[in-house]
C-alpha cells in the first residue's frame, strides 16, 4: 500500500531520519509514537511529498512518487492528511469545506458531493453544523470536520499527524472515537500520537521513532508490555532520567545538589524524595571515597530514573576501581551513612562486572 | 547553612538553618564547638530551619553530645521538621538525644 | 429671509452663472477618471510588485523592494511634477494621462504592501491542506489563499482608495482642471470662494461615501453567506 525505502531527510545540518524503511499494508492501523522532535511529523510530511526527501523512495500502490514525472496532485487525492491544528478553510462553512475538493478536484456534481458530505457529517456526528463556519466550532468539532473533509476524497490511506495534541483533554475523546471507528472499518491509516492507551488498543502495529529512524516496532502488546530496547522502555514507562559524572574526590557537591534539585523540580518530585535522593547519593559517595584503599581519582557515574507513571525513583550508581561492596563493609562495622541508606530505600542491590561496581537503589 | 546563637534564660539557643551535609559539616562543627568551648553547658539546638541533614551532620551532633556528657551539661534538640525527625529515627539518634516539639517545652523541661 | 436670499444668490452665481455646473461636472469627471484609472492600474502594478516581492528569485525581491521603497517614500506631488516637467516634458501626452501614470505608480506601491501583508496573514497550512486534497499549487491559491487575503486586505484597500481620490486634488499643479481646480476657478470668478470651496469639500465627501458604499455591497453579500 505505502512503502518507504531508505528514506533520508535532513534540514541543513540537522538529520531528521536516515535510511528509514517501512511497509504498510492495506487495512493496517499503524501508530507512530516517540518523544517530541524525533521527526514523526516530518516523516508523515515526507511520505506525502510535502517535504522532499534527500534520498530514498516512497511507493504508493507500487508507484514511486518521488520521481519528477509523477503527478503529485493525483497521488494526493488518494492520500489524506489530518493535522494537529485542523486547518479548515476559514472562509468556507463546514459543508463547503467538505465539498470543495470533491467539486473542484474530482469534478463531482454538486448534489452528489453534498449528499456524500452529509453522510460524512452524520458519521462524525455534526449534521447540525453544516452551515457553521470553522471559528464557530470547538477544537474537537473542527478536527471532526477535518476528518470528514479528508474522507470526502475517498483516500486509500489517511495520515493523522498528532490529531489530538492541540485539543483540550475534554475534547480528545470525541476525536479519538471517530478515528477508532475508522480503524475498525478497515481504513488504512497511520497516526502519530501521544495518547498511549489509544495507540495500544487501536493500532495493529506500533512504531517507536527515535535516533533518526524507526527504533523499535511491533504489535501493540510487544511495544507497550515488553519493549525490548532501552529507549523504548524509557519512553513507554515515562522515565525521566538525570545523569551525572564525578571524576575525583574534589568534585563540587553543592553544584551536583543544585542540578538534582532542578531535575526534581522539573518533574514535580516531592521534596521528601528529593532529600532522600540527595541523602542516598551523598552517603554512597562518602562510602566509596571514604574507603581508604580506594583510588582518589575514582570515577563515579550515576543516573536518577524517575517513572512518572509509577512514581518510583531508581538510582543507578556506578564506579570503577576494585570491587568494593559498601553493604558488606557496613556489616563489619557500624556505618551511619549505610544505616541511613537502608532506612530510606525500598530495596537495593550490588553487583561487580567488568571492573565496574554497580549499586541500584529504589526509593 | 546558617548558625545563630542567642541566650535565652539559662540556655544558649543554637538555631541551625538550611542544609548540613558533607560540604559544610566541618564549618558547622567549628561554629558549634566555639559555643561549647566557651564553657556553656546548657544548649538547645533549634532545628526549625534545618531541612536536610546527612550522616556528616549527624556526626557533629554526636560529637557535641559526647562533649556535653563529659562536661555534665545538657543538650536538647527542638522543632525538628518531619523529614529530619525521620532521619533521626532511622539512624537511631532519636533515642540518644532529648528531642522536644518546640523551644518553650525544651527550656521548661528539667 | 435675507439669509436665504444670500444662499440662493450664491447658488445661482456659483452654479448656474456661466454654465458653471457643466464645468463642475467636467472637473468631477477628471477627478474620477484619474482616481479610477490610477486605482485600476495601481492594483495591477501592485499585484506585479507584490508577486516580485514574494517570489523565490532574490533579484526580483530586491528590485521590487527598492521600487516600493522609492515610490512610497516620495511625495506623490513631486512624482507627478517629475513626470510632467522632466520625464514627459517633450512629449505630447495629455497631462491627465501623466497624472494617471504617477498616481498608478504611487498607489501601486502602497497596494503591493497591502497585498503582501494580507497574503502573509493567511494561514499557510490551509493552502497545504488544500494541496493534500489534490489541488495544484495555483488552484489552491485561487480557492483558499486569495479569497482570504482579499478579505483581510479589503478595509485597508478601501482606505487607500479614498486617500487616492483626495490626493488627486493636487493635479492642478500640472495644469489639469480637476474638481479642486474647478471649484477654485469658480470661486475666483464669482468672488464668493467660501461657497465654491465648501461645495468642493461636499463633493469629495460624497465621493468617499460612494466608495464606502461600493465596498459595503461586497461585504454585505458575504455576511449573508
Amino acid at each position: 500500500m505505502i512503502q518507504a525505502v531508505n528514506l533520508c531527510k535532513s534540514f541543513g545540518n540537522l538529520e531528521v531520519f536516515k535510511d528509514l524503511n517501512i511497509n504498510i499494508n492495506r487495512g493496517e492501523c499503524v501508530a507512530v509514537i516517540g518523544p517530541s522532535g524525533t521527526g514523526k511529523s516530518v516523516f508523515f510530511r515526507t511520505l506525502a511529498m510535502l517535504e522532499k526527501p534527500d534520498s530514498g523512495q516512497v511507493y504508493i500502490n507500487g508507484t514511486d512518487i518521488t520521481g519528477k514525472d509523477v503527478n503529485i496532485n493525483k497521488v494526493r487525492e488518494k492520500l489524506g492528511m489530518v493535522y494537529q491544528g485542523f486547518h479548515l478553510f476559514s472562509h468556507l462553512n463546514v459543508m463547503d469545506n467538505i465539498t470543495l475538493a470533491p467539486l473542484k478536484v474530482k469534478k463531482m456534481n454538486k448534489s452528489d458531493a453534498q449528499k456524500k458530505a452529509m453522510e460524512l457529517l452524520t458519521m462524525v456526528g455534526l449534521t447540525d453544523k453544516s452551515l457553521s463556519y470553522p471559528h464557530q466550532l470547538s477544537g474537537g468539532q473542527q478536527q471532526r470536520v477535518a476528518i470528514a473533509r479528508s474522507l470526502a476524497m475517498d483516500p486509500d490511506i489517511i495520515l493523522f499527524d498528532e490529531p489530538t495534541s492541540a485539543l483540550d483533554p475534554s475534547m480528545t475523546g470525541e476525536v479519538l472515537a471517530i478515528i477508532r471507528k475508522l480503524a475498525r472499518s478497515g481504513l488504512t491509516m497511520m497516526i502519530s500520537t501521544h495518547e498511549m492507551s489509544f495507540a495500544q488498543d487501536v493500532a495493529s502495529r506500533v512504531i517507536y521513532m527515535d535516533e533518526k529512524g524507526i527504533y523499535e516496532q511491533g504489535t501493540a502488546d510487544q511495544i507497550f508490555k515488553n519493549p525490548t530496547r532501552e529507549k523504548t522502555r524509557m519512553f513507554i514507562r515515562k522515565l525521566k532520567v538525570f545523569s551525572y559524572s564525578i571524576n575525583s574526590r574534589g568534585f563540587d557537591m553543592v553544584e551536583m545538589n543544585v542540578q538534582i534539585e532542578l531535575f526534581c523540580q522539573k518533574y514535580n518530585i516531592e521534596p521528601k524524595k528529593v532529600n532522600y535522593i540527595q541523602l542516598v547519593l551523598e552517603e554512597l559517595i562518602l562510602e566509596v571515597y571514604g574507603d581508604s584503599s580506594i583510588n582518589l581519582q575514582l570515577k563515579i557515574d550515576f543516573t536518577i530514573e524517575f517513572s512518572e507513571e509509577r512514581n518510583e525513583i531508581l538510582i543507578s550508581f556506578v564506579y570503577d576501581g576494585r570491587s568494593f561492596n559498601p553493604f558488606e563493609a557496613a556489616e563489619e562495622s557500624e556505618h551511619l551513612g549505610m544505616v541511613l541508606i537502608y532506612g530510606v530505600s525500598k530495596n537495593y542491590g550490588y553487583s561487580f562486572e567488568n571492573g565496574l561496581n554497580t549499586i541500584n537503589i529504589n526509593i | 547553612m546558617n548558625v545563630n546563637v542567642v541566650k535565652s534564660g539559662d540556655y544558649s539557643i543554637i538555631s541551625v538553618e538550611g542544609r548540613v551535609d558533607t560540604t559544610n559539616a566541618g564549618e558547622f562543627e567549628k561554629a558549634v564547638m566555639e559555643v561549647v568551648n566557651s564553657g556553656i553547658n546548657m544548649i538547645i539546638f533549634n532545628c526549625s530551619g534545618l531541612n536536610y541533614i546527612s550522616s556528616s551532620g549527624l556526626r557533629v551532633f554526636l560529637i557535641v553530645q559526647k562533649r556535653m556528657m563529659a562536661n555534665k551539661g545538657q543538650l536538647k534538640l527542638c522543632s525538628l521538621q518531619p523529614g529530619i525527625t525521620e532521619i533521626f529515627d532511622i539512624s537511631g539518634f532519636s533515642s540518644i538525644f532529648s528531642i522536644f516539639p518546640d523551644q518553650d517545652s525544651a527550656e521548661k523541661a528539667g | 429671509m435675507e439669509f436665504f436670499e444670500t444662499i440662493v444668490n450664491s447658488l445661482c452665481n456659483n452654479l448656474i452663472g456661466g454654465n458653471a455646473w457643466l464645468v463642475l461636472l467636467n472637473g468631477l469627471w477628471v477627478t474620477l477618471l484619474i482616481s479610477a484609472s490610477g486605482l485600476l492600474l495601481g492594483t495591477i502594478i501592485g499585484a506585479i510588485l507584490c508577486a516580485m516581492r514574494i517570489s523565490d528569485v532574490g533579484f526580483l525581491r530586491t528590485l521590487s523592494k527598492i521600487i516600493i521603497a522609492f515610490l512610497r517614500g516620495s511625495p506623490v506631488l513631486l512624482l507627478l511634477m517629475v513626470f510632467y516637467y522632466v520625464v514627459f516634458a517633450n512629449s505630447r501626452i495629455d497631462a491627465v494621462y501623466i497624472a494617471i501614470i504617477a498616481f498608478a505608480l504611487n498607489n501601486g506601491a502602497h497596494i503591493a504592501e497591502i497585498m503582501r501583508s494580507a497574503l502573509s496573514a493567511v494561514d499557510k497550512k490551509q493552502l497545504e491542506a488544500a494541496r493534500m486534497l489534490g489541488f495544484s499549487k495555483f488552484r489552491a491559491f485561487l480557492a483558499i489563499t486569495l479569497p482570504q487575503a482579499g478579505r483581510i486586505a479589503k478595509p485597508v484597500y478601501q482606505n487607500a482608495t479614498i486617500n487616492l481620490i483626495q490626493w488627486t486634488s493636487v493635479v492642478g499643479y500640472v495644469t489639469i482642471t480637476d474638481l479642486t481646480r474647478t471649484v477654485n476657478n469658480i470661486g475666483a470668478r464669482t468672488g464668493d470662494p467660501f461657497f465654491a470651496l465648501f461645495l468642493g469639500i461636499l463633493l469629495y465627501l460624497c465621493l468617499s461615501y460612494f466608495v464606502n458604499f461600493l465596498f459595503s455591497i461586497g461585504s454585505r453579500k458575504k455576511e449573508v453567506l
